[in-house]
């Protein structure tokens, strides 16, 4: 099972590709050049959230999926 | 390309440049090296768990440090992290990230305002200096006042120098008599450039700038796909 619940906001996501270079496997960039998750176990848990962590925008949260808490951003 | 990993570096020299801008100058301290293209940027870590994304002002060819400009009139959490910063201090960040680098169109327009020109300066020093680059390369840079006025000099000096390059320097609030472009950077683009399918543009700026400018280049007959914008500034 996944660690981490993703969730993208297309309105931020301004399409700066970084969380895509942190965590291929798990963010890509849609034709509209928007992030979408492929999958929430493509990468390391830690990969994941330092992919979230490194949106300039705070364009993807982050929560625990057995908690349902939100990892990131921090409120 | 190097995949994205984390830093840590020392600060070698921190300026405050004038009332608005300050430049940090962080030497590498793990891993020595940093492979990244013009454009890039790093998400710096600035405590609380909480990270600021801060494009690289310095070329490519000098992979063992990395400069940053940044505005610190905002005074938010980013900036004044930043400007707390001393020599010696130690920070770390995530690099290199990005997809706002150079293509191969076969004219080049960049437009900047404020702190916008940090990653065009990276990209405009690759180009000149060590890619010795033929393409035209034009540069318009907006700025409010004199008084914000830096790197003016190293602009244009490679306008001197290079037969392809122009640099176009705007002021929004402009002094009495001042004797170049005044008002807002995309006006003077307007004023004095006809584009074409042969143009890559690269904005890098205040939102308004970069909606402004899109539209603008785009009804000049440049395709969507050669406008290539960097929005976090």
């Amino acid at each position: 099972m996944a660690k981490y619940k993703i969730k993208i906001l297309r309105d931020k996501c301004i399409g700066a590709a970084s969380c895509v270079g942190l965590a291929p496997g798990a963010y890509q960039l849609d034709d509209e050049n928007i992030a979408y998750v492929v999958s929430e176990e493509g990468d390391t848990p830690e990969n994941i959230l330092l992919g979230a962590q490194s949106c300039p925008t705070n364009a993807i949260e982050i929560y625990d999926a057995e908690t349902g808490e939100k990892v990131w951003p921090k409120e | 390309m190097q995949k994205p990993q984390q830093f840590t570096g020392k600060v070698a020299e921190h300026i405050l440049i004038n009332n608005k801008f300050q430049y940090l100058h962080i030497e590498l301290t793990h891993p020595f090296r940093l492979e990244f293209e013009a454009g890039q940027y790093v998400s710096f870590a600035i405590g609380g768990g909480e990270r600021r994304s801060y494009s690289i002002a310095s070329e490519p060819q000098i992979d063992s440090s990395i400069e940053v400009c940044v505005d610190v009139t905002p005074e938010g959490k980013g900036s004044s992290f930043l400007k707390s910063l001393k020599p010696g201090d130690e920070v770390s960040f995530l690099a290199p990230l990005g997809k706002f680098k150079v293509e191969d169109e076969s004219k080049l327009l960049f437009v900047a305002t404020g702190s916008g020109i940090t990653p065009v300066r990276s990209m405009i020093l690759d180009l000149l200096e060590y890619k010795k680059d033929p393409r035209q390369i034009q540069l318009h840079w907006g700025l409010r006042h004199v008084d914000d006025m830096f790197w003016v000099e190293h602009f244009r000096k490679f306008h001197e120098y290079y037969d392809n390059f122009t640099f176009h320097l705007t002021l929004s609030q402009p002094p009495e008599h001042w004797p170049l472009c005044a008002g807002y950077v995309t006006d003077c683009v307007r004023d004095e450039l006809t584009l074409d399918s042969s143009w890559g543009v690269y904005l890098c700026g205040n939102k308004f700038m970069i909606d402004d400018a899109t539209k603008l280049v785009t009804k000049m007959g440049v395709p969507p796909e050669q406008i290539h914008t960097e929005k976090f500034f």
